[in-house]
């Protein structure tokens, strides 16, 4: 068996992973610019030495509702089609290796809105990872 | 442009194709067949002669004539290339780079003579042989080529070719060769050089004396290094404030070196990025040949300024716009060769781009000598498209109708072209154009022609920008499109902000000004709870309409780079881009174009454009002058200024009688004095006292000076209300205007001359009756 590396985080309590391939770095307190008037998703632009990255609010993109205020100071930043953009996220987990037979794909009543963003989930002993998908995070802005 | 200024790339050329041309010999020399590369080589050295010849180097250019005579003969197959013709064309090669560095070193060629290379030339390009013909012998490694030519037979010895590297000695075999053809070739050797050639052993050339050929770089490369170099101004930047924080000598002054070196660099990288206006006009022969030849006209087209240089990005960017103003030149600009004839011009028409720096702007301008716009043409067709209404267009200047013709959807052409014409076109080019920054006006001559002129930044990658605060957010405002800022403090008794018709306008000097909220514009929070007294406004530009901008703060101006903001943020038409500030925080750049579009107010514009009545007569209207002046008993009296030709104070003593007639000296003149409240309603009669000084106002009627004798002149004032008349009318008044909350009342000259007249008539009628009135 394969295993795939995976970088994980949370956002909101959730454990979250994404392909590690896919993340250039992780930044912490990126100064964040809001830009009136664009998708509630679109939390701001940030600068990263010199390139302009639009924040993704993870909250807003996968429904998900904060319990005490939007606190993330921390930015995953993804490489998408020749641009960049950040995730912000409350907390970086560990880089996991992980093999396909941990994984399923999402349940039938999952939501449609989710399932675009969401390739599935690995059951992990302790927890559930849900798996993200990169170009899904891009498609649905 | 003198030759001078384009000798280095003359230089430059030569060189190359120079160096082109050996390696092309020496592939030749391998493949003698191959085609390609001897109409290759045919062409350089034609190019090279053209070139020469354009300069008016002759020796440079009958060297090359001879060598294109035989690479002729070679192209045509006539004579085979072999290895006496490569070495000939390799040598002729090398006299050729002596010579240019001869040009190089003193702009003109070096003395020499090359008759016999020329006349060796000749013969191997007349020499009908062919390979069968060639007589070689390779078993003594001492080649013996025979070349028949008439009677002659030369006999060469191919050693002769490594004496060639060295052009010295050649001259001298071929100066010997003149005189003696069929000799052998050990003789050769003892000649001397008959003409020694200039720059020998002890007067090394330099070949970097004058032009450095430029080194080719790939363009990413160089816009990787520009964005670089952008980082590294910004980065510098955020270092600067440590320097006076820390107050540390050591860093202060590390800090210093980098900040001037940063400052050198990105100079010299803006430099690098810099083209010559050429790169873009290369092509626009060839386009007016075409379009002139669709459109049946003669077309002549003139470039000054090629050399003129801008940013690689804005060469891009101007490339379309210039395309369809030369069409519109020709097309639409230039008449027919008979209609030309019939006006007295010559038939052909001209059409001239020019292009210069002005005051760190490039300035581009297209001019043709045609039939220049029909301003009326124009006029009838705004009216008709309701762009103005009839009233603009008779008030409105020429210039301003002009502009018209950027207006999105307008064209006067009444045909459609298939080359211009389609309504699509001057608006688009202004688009275009204040994309980059730019501007555009034009200027019409009727029956002389039209010139289109657009001003551009040098560069776009770095712009000079306004930061503004709205709501504790920074943004940045682009340069050229601001015209002024404005602030208005309501409690020192400005005017605030009106509502028209739904739009919040603000009244600069004589016409109304649109207002936009930033903080409503991008759905901010209104950051001014306490509604402060002090307005900001900063009156932009747009391609579409001038408008005001409100913002909540006016902070410094700042060189910006220019960053995109990416596929997430496309329908987002507010912003132009975003930028890093000094701390390394994004801030956005506002789009002013989009702004206006966002707003609704170009819509606004263009649907409604100033459509009502009132609106015209309000914002159109042109704004009066008023002295005021008082008279006893009636204080707001006011007379139009350009009724007034000067404000003079008087003397008593100055006073003099001429019969009944109070008269003074002024200049040459005798003026006579008239006692202004003699003549208006309300006024009481002023009794001067001996030692008062009298204000006159002096008023010309028919170029004879009258002295309007008022109690008190006050100051000026600018009034856009309209006069309304006194019901029922009041004597010596015209009517009155109502300027804030106070009542001026204007004065009717006219009625005050006549009365003037008729009271002159009527006292001196009123002396001769007491005369002739019996006792």
């Amino acid at each position: 068996m394969i295993s795939t590396d995976f970088a994980t985080f949370y956002i909101g309590g959730m454990y979250f992973g994404i392909l590690a391939n896919d993340v250039l770095e992780v930044n912490h307190n990126l100064e964040l610019t809001i830009v009136p008037k664009s998708a509630k998703t679109i939390r701001g632009i940030m600068n990263l030495r010199g390139q302009i990255v639009p924040a993704i609010d993870m909250y807003e993109q996968l429904g998900l509702i904060p319990k005490n205020g939007k606190t993330e100071r921390i930015s995953i930043i993804l490489q998408c089609e020749g641009h960049l953009l950040a995730l912000l996220v409350d907390d970086v987990g560990p880089i996991i290796p992980l093999e396909h037979d941990t994984f399923e794909a999402p349940p039938n009543n999952f939501p449609m809105t989710a399932r675009e963003l969401v390739l599935g989930v690995h059951k992990l002993p302790e927890q559930l990872l849900v798996i993200l998908d990169k170009s899904g995070v891009v498609n649905i802005l | 442009m003198s030759d001078d200024d384009i000798l280095p790339e003359f230089i430059i050329e030569a060189r190359e194709i120079l160096d082109q041309l050996d390696i092309d010999f020496v592939k030749l020399e391998e493949a003698p067949e191959d085609n390609k590369i001897i109409r290759n080589v045919f062409r350089a050295v034609h190019t090279l002669k053209g070139n020469s010849g354009f300069f008016g180097f002759k020796r440079l250019e009958k060297v090359c004539h001879a060598a294109e005579a035989l690479l002729g003969k070679l192209r045509d197959s006539v004579i085979v290339l072999d290895e006496k013709t490569t070495t000939s064309l390799l040598q002729t090669l090398d006299i050729l780079r002596v010579i240019i560095e001869g040009i190089e070193k003193n702009h003109t060629e070096p003395d020499g003579e090359d008759s016999q290379l020329i006349e060796i030339l000749g013969l191997l390009a007349k020499a009908n042989i062919s390979k069968n013909q060639t007589k070689v012998d390779n078993s003594e490694n001492n080649l013996l080529t025979s070349i028949a030519h008439e009677d002659h037979v030369i006999l060469l010895d191919t050693s002769f070719s490594e004496s060639l590297a060295h052009p010295q000695e050649i001259t001298g075999i071929y100066s010997e060769s003149e005189h003696q053809v069929g000799v052998h070739v050990q003789e050769w050797h003892e000649i001397e050089p008959a003409h020694p050639l200039p720059f020998e052993a002890g007067e090394p050339v330099n070949k970097h004396h004058d032009v450095v050929p430029p080194v080719k770089v790939n363009l990413e490369l160089l816009d990787t290094l520009m964005s670089l170099v952008s980082e590294m101004v910004l980065a510098r930047n955020r270092l600067l404030p440590f320097s006076e924080e820390f107050g540390n000598h050591r860093l202060s002054s590390a800090i210093r070196s980098i900040d001037l070196l940063t400052l050198e660099l990105q100079e010299n990288m803006l430099k690098t990025r810099m083209q010559p206006i050429s790169q873009v006009w290369s092509k626009f022969p060839r386009l007016v040949r075409d379009v002139a030849h669709k459109c049946n006209k003669k077309v002549k087209l003139i470039q000054e300024g090629t050399e003129t240089e801008l940013d690689r990005g804005l060469l891009d960017a101007i490339s379309d716009p210039l395309v369809h103003m030369i069409r519109n030149s020709i097309d639409h600009g230039l008449e027919s060769p008979s209609e030309r004839l019939k006006q007295g011009k010559s038939e052909t028409g001209y059409v001239l781009l020019k292009a210069n720096h002005e005051n760190g702007l490039v300035v581009i301008s297209i001019s043709d000598d045609g039939a220049g716009i029909d301003i009326d043409s124009v006029r009838t067709k705004a009216v008709e498209k309701k762009l103005i209404t009839a009233q603009q267009a008779q008030t409105f200047e020429e210039s301003k109708i002009l502009d018209l013709l950027f207006t999105p959807g307008f064209s006067t052409k009444e045909t459609v072209s298939n080359l211009s014409g389609r309504g699509v076109g001057m608006d688009v080019v202004k688009t275009n154009i204040s994309k980059i920054g730019g501007s555009i006006d034009i200027e019409s001559l009727r029956g002389k022609g039209t010139t289109i002129r657009i001003r551009i930044p040098l560069t776009l990658a770095i712009m000079s920008a306004l930061f503004v605060r709205s709501n504790q957010e920074r943004f940045a405002i682009p340069q050229s499109s601001i015209l002024e800022l404005v602030r208005l403090d309501l409690s020192m008794g400005d005017r605030g902000l009106e509502d028209f018709y739904g739009t919040a306008v603000f009244r600069l000097r004589n016409s109304l000004v649109p207002l936009i909220h930033l903080h409503q514009q991008l759905e901010l929070q209104e950051s001014h709870p306490d509604a402060s007294d002090v307005i900001n406004i900063v009156i932009l530009q747009s391609s579409g309409v001038r408008y005001g901008l409100v913002v909540d703060e006016v902070l410094n101006i700042e060189e910006i780079v220019v960053k995109p903001l990416g596929p997430m943020f496309e329908d987002l038409n507010d912003f132009g881009g975003a930028t890093i500030l000094g701390d390394g925080r994004a801030a956005l750049i506002l789009d002013v174009d989009g702004i206006a579009m966002e707003s609704g107010l170009v819509a606004k514009m263009q649907s409604k454009p100033l459509i009502d009545q009132e609106t015209i007569s309000r914002v159109n209207e042109e704004e009066v002058s008023m002295l005021l002046f008082e008279l006893e008993g009636l204080n707001n009296l006011a007379i139009p200024l350009n009724l007034v030709h000067r404000l003079q104070i008087i003397r008593p003593e100055q006073i003099q009688k001429n019969g009944n007639r109070n008269v003074i000296q002024f200049g040459s003149h005798i003026m006579e004095l008239l006692y202004l409240d003699a003549y208006v309603s309300g006024a009481k009669s002023k009794k001067w006292k001996a030692d008062e000084s009298i204000p006159v106002i002096v008023h010309y009627i028919n170029a004879i000076p009258i002295g309007l004798v008022v109690s008190q002149v006050h100051d000026v004032v600018n009034t856009t209300q309209t006069l309304q008349e006194t019901t029922p009318p009041q004597k010596g008044l015209l009517g009155c205007i109502s300027e804030g909350n106070r009542i001026i009342n204007v004065i009717n000259i006219d009625e005050i001359m006549g009365m003037h007249r008729m009271f002159d008539v009527k006292t001196q009628y009123s002396v001769l009756a007491q005369l002739s009135a019996p006792e």
